[in-house]
């Protein structure tokens, strides 16, 4: 009797694994195990153990091993403290909000009006619109070698040529005009990422509409307030959204010209976060880990309701097609 | 529908400044380039005596290109022996090629594979999977890279070239969607088929669906080559000790001579070597990823 039941479980076993193989249910759990644990790990429990981390301290003890103590809010006082005594900290802040403002104000608008350019083939649209996606596959240690490089071979020389001036330190040494020559190399190096999209976002607009617009005596520029900025500006809100939460890891390239050792006068906050990962070596490095996450979990928290609220506001204000 | 097929007549000031401004950006890129071509090619007394001008016939070397054979070279640890080792640009390169094409591969593996599953079976898993993806495009959770520096470690995946694969095989991002919606038009006429002919699930995957998608795969896989290729924060942060091109075109750059920093004109020859290869690639690729790029990452 006891055989004939474990029979039958079995044959029922049997049968609902058949049943379950069909539908493909082994394939689904096999094919998602694997990336779901990854997302598991490298997802849930990376940010939880960094919320966690930002309320404890490492230390080396006198054996050198490293020691974890839960310290409360002691890493947020640290950064508030840093706020309200170091002067490169509000720099940091200022200098941030110069990238988020060349981001907003300068590429995007002038990355949608090259679109319209391209989207209305102008003479040499085609080589304009490679040049301009250009240094996004080009690795952008490439471009800063060859721009530094440039700038102060070619501008001391220029300087003391034209304006009798000599610049002792260069250009990259010296703050104000390494913070300039920064803010050159960021506004010419990052329209790439964007123009192919706003020339996407472009492609759907109505044939009718820019015709109708024409035929009415609309001018080009206003065609393209009125026609082509409202069809693309669900990518714009995108990509300025994308801008201004990574206001706070912005390190507008100053690693890549400075390493760790730039300037404080051209900190950003983004490279301020960077550097405390990458000064160091080892446990000395790793004992900065609790005030990086105290950073990046304020950085999260001013991040967030900027993120969305700027969301709202762009679209609530944005332009509507006519 | 590209719908403008402008004439000159339709030509304002407003495309004209358009015109100035686009060809004051394209001639300091393509000066930039071209300057850089020419002192990759100069002696580095020419260089220094005249950056700008363009080399008298004895001032012309080739050196610069097979110094960089030698002055490329990164110090790092080796977990077998306390003695420091240098690794050169030959191994850069492969390191490079491991890092990028592994990466790009497990990434557009892992992401192909959730977006097949989550497409062809729906069901309340499928709509969580969809969900996480969702939700950690939307969020913007900002620096935790402290943490996962900490699970690298944790994990003994610090330092490992084959750690950043398992970092990098994540489906939640963009191109989920977009394999999503290219599964989703596939006919289900081509699986029913197979499975009557025996075809097992598996099968049906790797050999009909992979198949059609085959295109906007390998797009997606150039695309993210390229990315790792160029990349050199992840390398300098995770896995120091075996740096790859970019980590050694940045270690280059950023030494001051006194410090046995290199030369400009090395630097620049290092650069214009590393990006000459990029370059070729995305010539030859050019249309195909231009073209493919939608709006939020491509289209198949």
């Amino acid at each position: 009797m006891e055989h004939d039941t474990l029979t039958f479980n079995k044959k029922s076993l049997t049968a609902k694994w058949r049943k379950l193989s069909t539908k493909g249910v082994p394939f689904y759990f096999a094919m998602a195990f694997l990336p779901l644990l990854q997302f598991l790990v490298f997802y849930i429990i990376v940010n939880f153990n960094s919320v966690l981390l930002a309320f404890r301290s490492l230390y080396i003890t006198q054996e050198g091993g490293l020691v974890e103590e839960w310290v409360g809010w002691q890493n947020f006082k640290t950064i508030f403290s840093l706020f309200a005594q170091e002067k490169t900290m509000l720099i940091s802040l200022a200098n941030s909000a110069i990238f988020l403002a060349l981001d907003l104000f300068i590429i995007i608008p002038l990355g949608v009006m090259f679109a319209y350019y391209i989207y209305l083939k102008r003479p040499f649209a085609e080589l304009f619109k490679t040049l301009l996606f250009m240094p996004s596959v080009i690795c952008s240690m490439v471009f800063v070698i060859f721009f530094k490089d440039f700038v102060e071979a070619v501008v001391p020389a220029l300087a003391e040529k034209w304006f009798n001036e000599i610049l002792i330190l260069g250009v990259f040494n010296d703050p104000s005009r390494g913070l300039v020559a920064l803010m050159i190399f960021y506004v010419f190096i990052s329209f790439s990422g964007q123009i192919l999209l706003y020339v996407n976002a472009m492609s759907a607009i109505s044939k009718p509409s820019v015709e109708a617009a024409k035929i009415d005596g609309a001018s080009e520029f206003c065609i393209f307030l009125h026609v082509a900025l409202p069809s693309c500006w669900g990518t714009i809100v995108s990509l300025a959204v994308i801008c201004i939460a990574a206001v706070v890891t912005n390190q507008a390239y100053l690693f890549s010209f400075y390493g760790n050792s730039a300037p404080g006068e051209i900190f950003t906050i983004g490279y301020y976060q960077w550097t405390l990962l990458t000064k160091g070596k080892g446990s000395e490095n790793m004992m900065n880990y609790p005030i990086a996450s105290a950073f990046g979990l304020l950085s999260t928290v001013v991040a967030t309701p900027l993120t969305f609220g700027a969301k709202w506001l762009l679209h609530k204000l944005g332009p509507k097609e006519e | 529908m590209m719908l403008v097929h402008s004439n000159k007549k339709d030509f304002s000031w407003f495309s004209g400044i358009l015109l100035a401004l686009l060809t004051l950006f394209s001639f300091g890129l393509v000066f930039l380039l071209l300057w850089a071509l020419m002192s990759a090619f100069k002696t580095s007394d020419a260089f220094d005596l005249d950056a700008l001008a363009f080399p008298a016939p004895g001032q012309w070397t080739f050196s610069n290109f097979t110094e960089i054979w030698y002055q490329m070279v990164i110090e790092v640890q080796n977990i077998f022996d306390p003695n420091p080792h240098y690794v050169g640009v030959d191994v850069m390169f492969l390191y490079s090629l491991v890092y990028a094409g592994g990466c790009a591969f497990v990434q557009t593996f892992t992401t192909v594979t959730m977006a097949y599953i989550s497409a062809r079976y729906p069901s309340p898993l499928s709509k969580i999977i969809d969900s996480i993806v969702l939700v950690t495009l939307i969020m913007p959770v900002v620096g935790n890279t402290a943490s996962l520096l900490q699970v690298m470690h944790f994990l003994h995946l610090y330092d490992n070239i084959l750690g950043a694969f398992v970092m990098k095989c994540a489906f939640n991002n963009v191109y989920y969607f977009i394999f999503r919606a290219a599964f989703s038009r596939v006919p289900r006429d081509y699986a029913e088929s197979a499975s009557i002919d025996g075809a097992g699930h598996f099968h049906v995957y790797t050999s009909i669906y992979l198949p059609i998608i085959a295109p906007l795969f390998w797009t997606i896989f150039l695309l993210l080559f390229i990315s790792y290729w160029n990349d050199y924060q992840v390398p300098y942060l995770f896995f120091p000790d075996q740096p790859t091109l970019a980590l050694g075109l940045f270690a280059l750059a950023n030494y001051p001579i006194q410090n046995g920093g290199k030369l400009p004109t090395i630097q620049i020859a290092s650069g214009i070597a590393v990006f000459i290869p990029i370059f070729i690639l995305f010539m030859a690729f050019r249309k195909k990823i231009m073209s493919n790029i939608d709006e939020g990452g491509v289209k198949g």
